[in-house]
């Protein structure tokens, strides 16, 4: 008997040990799981009609804006989607209360967004706690101005994400307003609007304005005051004369809805006057700001390149670097904000540094470069193993806040210098003094291009990037 | 026969009382029960029939509301239509006839009232279908929204005061609602139905 348990003994140890084994190979592969499912699971996006699809990137986007709703109003918002329901409104209503059994929200604010494909419509129903915020007239305006606009262009996951950003703009007027009641069951009696939801159905208007001429002696705040004039009157046209070729082509795939137009118009309006053109020397771009930035953040800045003899407004780069918070505060996309035709508009932001968000704050007069400084960095020596002693290369230790390094060519402390130039011209393991003497040699205006290497956390070998920028 | 001792008792009537306390709880239980009953029925009654005013006061107050939107529709329609003479004469009419208003006015008079209301916006919208400029007005497009809101609550209230109607005409149906309705005088609730003329949807759609 003693015999038999010892034999048994270890071998149950050993299938526990499995089975431990097969539950940590189960719970991690649970950590996959992806957020279509996460929406699924949580019925926060019900999509019986195959509508919306499988778009990881738009999904998790509506994912993180809903939870960011539900933490900082304490709405629930679901979305439904349905095929050929003979009484939409009666559907709403029913699946409202269906989900409402288990509700998100702790105040009975709460929202259900239900769209049919085949009988072409769409419905918020709202809930009672929410029936002075999101009134009838106000919801099919967001429906007809807001929403559709997107479904129209078959864009049916970004018009869903739009309704959601226009509810969340809503409910921020109507916290500091006051306008919440008190908290109360989660019902509804029938509040809300149902609109046609023209899915694919493209607008023949959408793209519909008049021209709109730029002059060849017209300046960038001349531009700005037409292009205000295009966003009250709704033009649409992307072709105007006023917008750059990359912009003009920038419009003709982007869903530009009244709203839009409307939003930009309510902040532009009180910054239009403040506007400073700052000119980048080659008189080829130009920035409308309204300075300091840190103090006028709802004021963005316009970007403007001069084509064909004429100033004219550059949006896509703009779209491609500014980004704008849940205040409308604006800021920079870091990762962006030196691609493309960035590198020429990033000279007006001297003097200026930048948080890891993005966003442009005045550095305290101790962290800004010597005046005889010309980029504004700290290099370091480094050696390769084997390097004579004369190779040092240079790392950067440092870079002045705001300087030129930072602002202009994004030097960042611990880039390994590893070529300077390009093309032809380009100089590989560059020494401390090849980079050095480059960048006191670059001509003021002309692009300077160094690569640098990188670590990542824990890896051994770098990786490179190319940093560029206009020379002070 | 069991000979009994005689020590100045009378057994059989002290037998004979033992019995009777047996009885009397039993009595007592029954009529509690039966009390307990018409006393639960009695309340349930009530919170049904207050279920049935509370629904009742929602639709009023729903088809109030789509009363009070119609001066502003025929507002907006008359600023696009004002040669249409003939057409306002008519909702003039018809809104003298909704004068008295929804709220305490009776589910019937109510349900009369929403009927002549949808015939005077239906008009409304007919003048509108020829006039594309109002149509495409965002006045008329919020007015619309609103009435249409209006309309779906009266829906919903409907379905839930009918269904509250039909709980406690139930219960005063049952045994022993039906006695205690009749004690009390209490009548069966009428329902809200839509007026023939008016059982098609009011489609809105323009």
């Amino acid at each position: 008997m003693r015999t038999i348990l010892w034999i048994l003994f270890p071998a149950l140890i050993l299938i526990a040990t499995a089975c431990d084994d097969g539950k940590t190979q189960n719970s991690s592969q649970g950590d996959g799981r992806n957020i279509g499912a996460k929406l699924r699971q949580e019925k926060i996006l019900v999509d019986d009609a195959t509508l919306i699809g499988d778009r990881p990137r738009l999904l998790k986007g509506f994912y993180e804006a809903n939870q960011a709703l539900k933490k900082d109003f304490d709405i629930d918002f679901r979305v439904v989607t349905v095929q050929n329901e003979k009484d939409l409104d009666r559907f709403a209503n029913r699946t409202f209360q269906q989900l409402q059994k288990e509700s998100r929200s702790r105040s009975g604010k709460a929202l259900l967004l239900v769209i049919d494909p085949v009988k072409d419509q769409v419905r918020l129903e709202v809930s009672q706690a929410l029936e002075p915020v999101y009134t009838d007239a106000f919801v099919s305006y967001l429906e007809r101005k807001g929403m559709v606009p997107y479904f129209r262009d078959g864009k049916v996951i970004d018009g869903i994400w739009m309704m959601l950003e226009l509810i969340r703009d809503r409910a921020f007027e109507a916290k500091a307003g006051k306008e919440f009641v008190e908290p109360m069951p989660s019902r509804s009696i029938g509040a809300g609007a149902r609109t046609e939801a023209k899915l694919g159905q493209k607008d023949p208007d959408a793209k519909a304005g008049p021209q709109v001429h730029a002059e060849s002696t017209q300046t960038p705040a001349q531009i700005m005051r037409k292009y205000m004039q295009v966003l009250k009157s709704h033009n649409k046209n992307p072709d105007l004369e006023i917008y750059s070729k990359a912009t003009r082509e920038f419009f003709r795939h982007w869903t530009v809805t009244e709203i839009n137009q409307n939003n930009e118009v309510k902040f532009l309006g009180p910054c239009l006057d403040r506007q400073k053109t700052i000119y980048t020397p080659d008189r080829a771009h130009a920035v409308n700001l309204v300075l300091p930035l840190d103090e006028n953040r709802k004021c963005s800045p316009y970007f403007f390149v001069k084509e064909e003899g004429k100033w004219r407004l550059d949006i896509a780069s703009m779209a491609q670097s500014l980004r704008f918070n849940q205040t409308m505060d604006w800021h920079f996309d870091l990762a962006k904000r030196l691609e493309g035709e960035g590198i020429y508009y990033a000279q007006a932001f001297d003097g200026y540094t930048f948080d890891h968000n993005g966003y442009p704050f005045r550095p305290d007069a101790k962290d800004r470069k010597p005046d005889d400084a010309r980029w504004g960095f700290k290099c370091k020596g480094w050696y390769r193993p084997g390097d004579p002693t004369k190779m040092a290369r240079c790392w950067i230790a440092g870079v002045w806040r705001g300087s030129p390094a930072e602002v202009r060519m994004g030097l960042e402390p611990y880039d390994y210098i590893y070529a300077v130039g390009e093309g032809a011209d380009q100089k590989k393991n560059a020494s401390w003094k090849d980079f050095t003497d480059y960048m006191a040699a670059v001509p003021s205006g002309e692009i300077a291009t160094v690569v640098v290497e990188r670590y990542r956390k824990g890896e051994q070998y770098p990786y490179r990037v190319i940093r560029r920028g206009i020379a002070p | 026969m069991d000979e009994k001792i005689d020590v100045g008792y009378d057994w059989e009537s002290r037998e004979r009382k033992k019995k009777r306390p047996y009885g009397l709880v039993a009595l007592l239980m029954v009529l509690l029960l039966i009390g307990g009953t018409f006393l639960w029925s009695y309340n349930s009654i009530v919170t049904l029939s207050e279920q049935v005013h509370s629904a009742q006061s929602q639709i009023e107050s729903n088809v109030q509301r789509k009363a009070d939107l119609l001066p502003n529709l025929v507002k907006t329609v008359k600023a696009y239509a004002r040669h249409e003479e003939k057409v306002f004469k008519e909702v003039a009419r018809l809104r003298a006839e909704a004068v008295p208003g929804a709220h305490g006015a009776g589910i019937g008079k109510t349900a009369a009232l929403d009927g002549q209301l949808n015939g005077t916006i239906v008009r409304l919208f007919a003048v509108a279908e020829n006039y594309p400029d109002l149509k495409a007005s965002e006045e008329f497009l919020q007015l619309q929204s609103q009435i249409e809101g209006a309309e779906n609550r009266i829906n919903i209230t409907r379905m839930h005061y009918n269904d509250a109607v039909r709980a406690y005409n139930a219960s005063i149906r049952r045994i022993p609602g039906r006695w205690i309705a009749e004690m009390m005088g209490w009548k069966p609730a009428q329902y809200f139905e839509v007026e023939t003329s008016a059982k098609r949807p009011l489609k809105l759609e323009i």
